[in-house]
């Protein structure tokens, strides 16, 4: 079981995303994808038909990123935990839809062109994060009661 | 009747005795006229029935006077080009810009040839124009033309099996009214993309290929989401709507020089359609929905990709036409806002989506007014990464929708 | 369920309500459909239901007005659209568009590049002269169908559609025959200059004309050029090329032939005009005397198998030249001008078999 955030839990992710090949049928994906979850930052790369990597990263380095994105944890529990009992989110809980409502947008960048890629390879970044629903997930902050 | 005529007409030419000859040896008429037309001697013909070859026997033996080749000059092989070129497939297979090595990858910023000569091999002089107008680098490049061209095919999808049509179900008839509005508003610009790239991929001379691959991809995008949207109206006890105002197709229509479409299509106008398609794949009724916008939001940040690209590529090579973008700019917004003002089925029907329906519209206003100011925020955004900071010089009715 | 107009005159005298005008919500216009996908998915013929389907013969608008939509008053023109149906039409448009969408390829992925092998320098350089020249010359077929694109009225948009394909077709075919060049150790060689014929379709004034040349004349020898590839190629990576692009060929021809059906049906005055055409085009195109000597020379160094066997090749290539005046009147006889047999350039004529009894 990994722990949500962590290193562990991310690189575990792109293990399942990487072994069949499931991006292969959403083209190519040329991006640096940075999270921000509580204090904690990571760096997701993504090239051509593959996750190439997942690192920790310093908070400061995410400005490095093409895009990052950011919510409070509860928002990501509830992406993380739909996607779980779903095994893809419902339509309240794409990425789409959490950027769309947030007025500071879940996708993040100083450059709007960067930014584009949160866009641009939409489905590539959902179907990572639907790789959840095959790893059990330990919230550091669990729901409330 | 008409055949027998034409037949006639075509082998009167045929004297009588080959005539009579030809006939009796079961040769087609219209070969032998053929061949008299073709300039073979009447006497060889002659010579070719008397020996009894068959009509296919003969008609080897002229085509091989006629046509065939001696002797090899390999003169084509002898021309000044580079060679040894060797590219390899990378992780992406063999792209476009893997094989822009050595000379081939030499993309001039003024391209002197009017022929369809591929960029880095030999053309015989003499050859013809084909009446290109674009041989500037600067007024079509962007540097990541070449990968998007690739990501447009690899990312491809089929809107009749890619969106699942069945997870569609009926809704209440403002909502699917509404639905269909923003149908109707997106095949139209749809449309009126196809028909400016068409008239624009022809005037860009072959030293920029990448280019017109590329804007072949947009024009294929452009098609598709015609076609979905239609679809989507269409498939769910609905309609299309009322037809738009249309004043921002206005601009593009008129555009005289391709930066000024591009700043039109892929910066100004995409921009605010991508919001719509985020609009759209966030409040989908339906899987279907939410995955036909998402699928072409797709598609559009590539467009935005290559604009701002583009407009960076020209203001850093041309910085002296900085403010006649500026004005291309100003124009579309002008028209922008116009439409905005000027149609309410569009906003209305907006507003009807952002609220879930026409008992909330009120509502959803209020929710139209936060995504103006995001649509308009995000359009600046992308106009300042090209080079160009027009926070202040927006055309004043466009940017009277930033406040919320 | 209909909207109440009391629904709407309550919200009207909310606080704080914008103006609404809501007409829209409430006019009558074409009837409410409900496409349901095939097997094919959800096609364009799905949703061609009643007058959503029904391409007027003439498109009396200059907008942008999708059809089956309500018209508005005062909205201005977006173009000078050719407004006869005749002049454009097809009626196997959307089925051939379908088939596009679905057999899209990938030049990066789905040839297997690494088949290619170190051939001999003669037969190295053939290939790449091949590849010049269908460098060169694919893409005409993007930029004609392009100009014509802004001319197609959004009555007529499945033909528009179905073009645009087109046009992503022949810049796939452009790209892969650029990428073959450069692959193997050779490189691009001599620009032909084929541009004589080709000049005339992008000179071509009428739809039709441009079809007629394009889509049946050139593409048509083209395709059958494509589907012998098996005899030119050296390698799988090449006969998949020539596979690929044969199949994307047949559906232009394919268009070309119903357009030309469709005109003489619904035009038939037009016969004698479209002869013109093609009386012009066949004297430019392809004429033995008329030849590109580079072609011609890798043509018979590949289909030989090298430069001491072009007797081999000279023999194969003459069969590609009959098979290709050949189907070239096969299509012309399914479109409906089987009299073109008889006055066609004496060039083709004397290659073609005799017609069939029937």
């Amino acid at each position: 079981m990994a722990e949500f955030p962590s290193l562990e839990w991310f690189e575990a992710v792109r293990q399942v995303v990487n072994r069949d090949g499931r991006l292969h049928r959403f083209g190519t994906c040329d991006a640096v994808m940075g999270v921000k979850v509580r204090d904690k930052a990571f760096e997701i790369t993504f090239d051509a038909f593959e996750c190439t990597g997942a690192r920790n990263i310093a908070v400061a380095d995410l400005a490095s990123t093409d895009f990052y994105l950011e919510a409070p944890y509860e928002t990501w529990r509830d992406m993380i935990e739909n996607i779980k009992k779903n095994g893809a989110p419902d339509r309240q809980h794409t990425l789409n839809s959490i950027d769309f409502v947030d007025p500071d947008g879940f996708a993040r960048s100083d450059d709007q062109t960067k930014k584009d890629k949160f866009y641009r390879y939409g489905q590539t970044f959902q179907q990572f994060f639907n790789a959840s629903a095959e790893i059990e997930t330990k919230f550091v902050v669990p729901q409330p009661a | 009747m008409a055949d027998t005529t034409a037949e006639e007409r075509a082998t009167a030419s045929i004297s009588d005795e080959l005539r009579r000859k030809a006939e009796s040896r079961d040769w087609p008429l219209p070969v032998v006229a053929a061949a008299l037309q073709a300039g073979v001697d009447e006497a060889l013909i002659h010579e070719a029935l008397d020996a009894g070859l068959t009509p296919a026997e003969a008609r080897q033996v002229i085509l091989k006077r006629l046509s065939g080749v001696e002797k090899l000059s390999m003169k084509w092989a002898r021309v000044d080009t580079e060679r040894g070129i060797r590219a390899r497939p990378g992780k992406k297979g063999l792209t476009i810009d893997d094989i822009n090595v050595g000379s081939y990858a030499d993309v001039p910023d003024v391209w002197p040839d009017q022929t369809m000569r591929p960029r880095g091999s030999y053309v015989k002089p003499g050859t013809v124009s084909m009446g290109y107008t674009i041989y500037a680098k600067a007024e079509v490049w962007a540097d990541n033309v070449g990968s998007l061209y690739e990501e447009a095919i690899q990312r491809r999808w089929a809107p009749a099996t890619d969106i699942p049509w069945e997870t569609i179900a009926p809704l209440s008839e403002d909502r699917e009214r509404a639905m269909g509005q923003l149908c109707t508003a997106l095949c139209e610009y749809n449309y009126m993309v196809i028909l400016a790239l068409g008239k624009w991929i022809r005037e860009v001379s072959f030293g920029y290929h990448e280019v017109k691959l590329y804007l072949s991809t947009v024009l294929f995008d452009a098609a598709r989401h015609f076609e979905a949207f239609r679809k989507r109206a269409l498939c769910n006890g609905g309609r299309l709507g009322v037809q738009g105002v249309g004043w921002q197709l206005a601009p593009i229509r008129d555009a005289l020089c391709y930066s000024e479409m591009a700043a039109l299509v892929f910066v100004l106008n995409d921009s605010f359609v991508q919001s719509l398609y985020q609009l759209g794949g966030a409040l989908g009724h339906n899987e279907a929905e939410a995955r036909l916008f998402t699928l072409a939001a797709q598609d559009k940040a590539r467009h935005l990709s290559y604009g701002v690209e583009h407009m960076r590529y020209l203001l850093e090579h041309q910085p002296e036409r900085r403010e006649e973008v500026r004005r291309y700019l100003q124009k579309g917004e002008e028209y922008l806002a116009k439409d905005f003002a000027d149609d309410p089925s569009s906003r209305e029907a907006l507003a009807i989506l952002l609220g879930g329906g026409l008992e909330h519209i009120g509502e959803g206003f209020q929710k139209l007014k936060t995504f103006r100011a995001r649509q308009i925020q995000s359009y600046l955004d992308r106009v300042e990464a090209a080079g160009l900071d027009h926070r202040g010089t927006i055309w004043p009715a466009l940017a009277a929708h930033q406040s919320v | 369920m209909a909207i109440d107009p009391a629904v709407i005159e309550t919200l009207r005298k909310q606080p704080d309500m914008p103006e609404l005008d809501l007409s829209w919500l409430t006019t009558e216009g074409p009837p409410a459909v409900n496409a349901k996908p095939g097997r094919h998915g959800l096609t364009l013929d799905d949703i061609n239901i009643g007058v959503y389907g029904d391409a007027p013969e003439v498109a009396r608008h200059g907008t942008t007005r999708v059809r089956g939509s309500i018209a508005r008053p005062g909205v201005i023109r977006t173009g000078y659209y050719v407004p006869e149906k005749s002049d454009i039409w097809a009626d196997n448009a959307t089925l051939i568009y379908e088939e596009a969408l679905q057999r899209q390829w990938s030049s990066a992925t789905d040839i297997p590049w690494e088949s290619i092998e170190p051939l001999p320098d003669e037969v190295e350089e053939a290939i790449c002269q091949i590849c010049t020249f269908l460098t060169e010359v694919e893409f005409i077929a993007g930029d004609a169908p392009g100009q014509w694109l802004k001319q197609i009225s959004p009555d007529h948009f499945e033909v528009a559609l179905y073009l645009v394909t087109q046009v992503m077709d022949e810049a796939r075919h452009l790209d892969v025959f650029r990428k073959r060049a450069l692959a193997n150790g050779c490189g691009l060689l001599e620009a032909t200059g084929a541009t004589r014929g080709l000049r005339n379709i992008l000179d071509a004034k009428d739809f039709t004309e441009m079809s007629a040349l394009m889509h049946v004349l050139a593409e048509g020898f083209v395709q059958t050029m494509f589907r012998t590839g098996e005899f030119i190629a050296q390698n799988e990576a090449e006969k998949m090329i020539f596979r690929l692009c044969a199949q994307d060929e047949s559906r232009h021809v394919g268009f070309g032939v119903m357009h030309l059906r469709y005109v003489l049906q619904h035009a038939p005055e037009r016969r004698e005009e479209i002869h013109h055409y093609l009386d012009r085009a066949e004297q430019l195109f392809g004429h033995p005397s008329d030849a590109n000597s580079g072609l011609q020379e890798a043509l018979l160094i590949t289909m030989g198998g090298g430069k001491d066997n072009i007797d081999k090749g000279a023999e194969m290539a003459l069969a590609l030249t009959k098979k290709q005046a050949n189907e070239y009147m096969h299509r012309l006889e399914v479109a409906g001008l089987a009299d073109r047999r008889y006055r066609m350039n004496p060039g083709f004529m004397m290659l073609l078999d005799p017609p069939k009894k029937r």
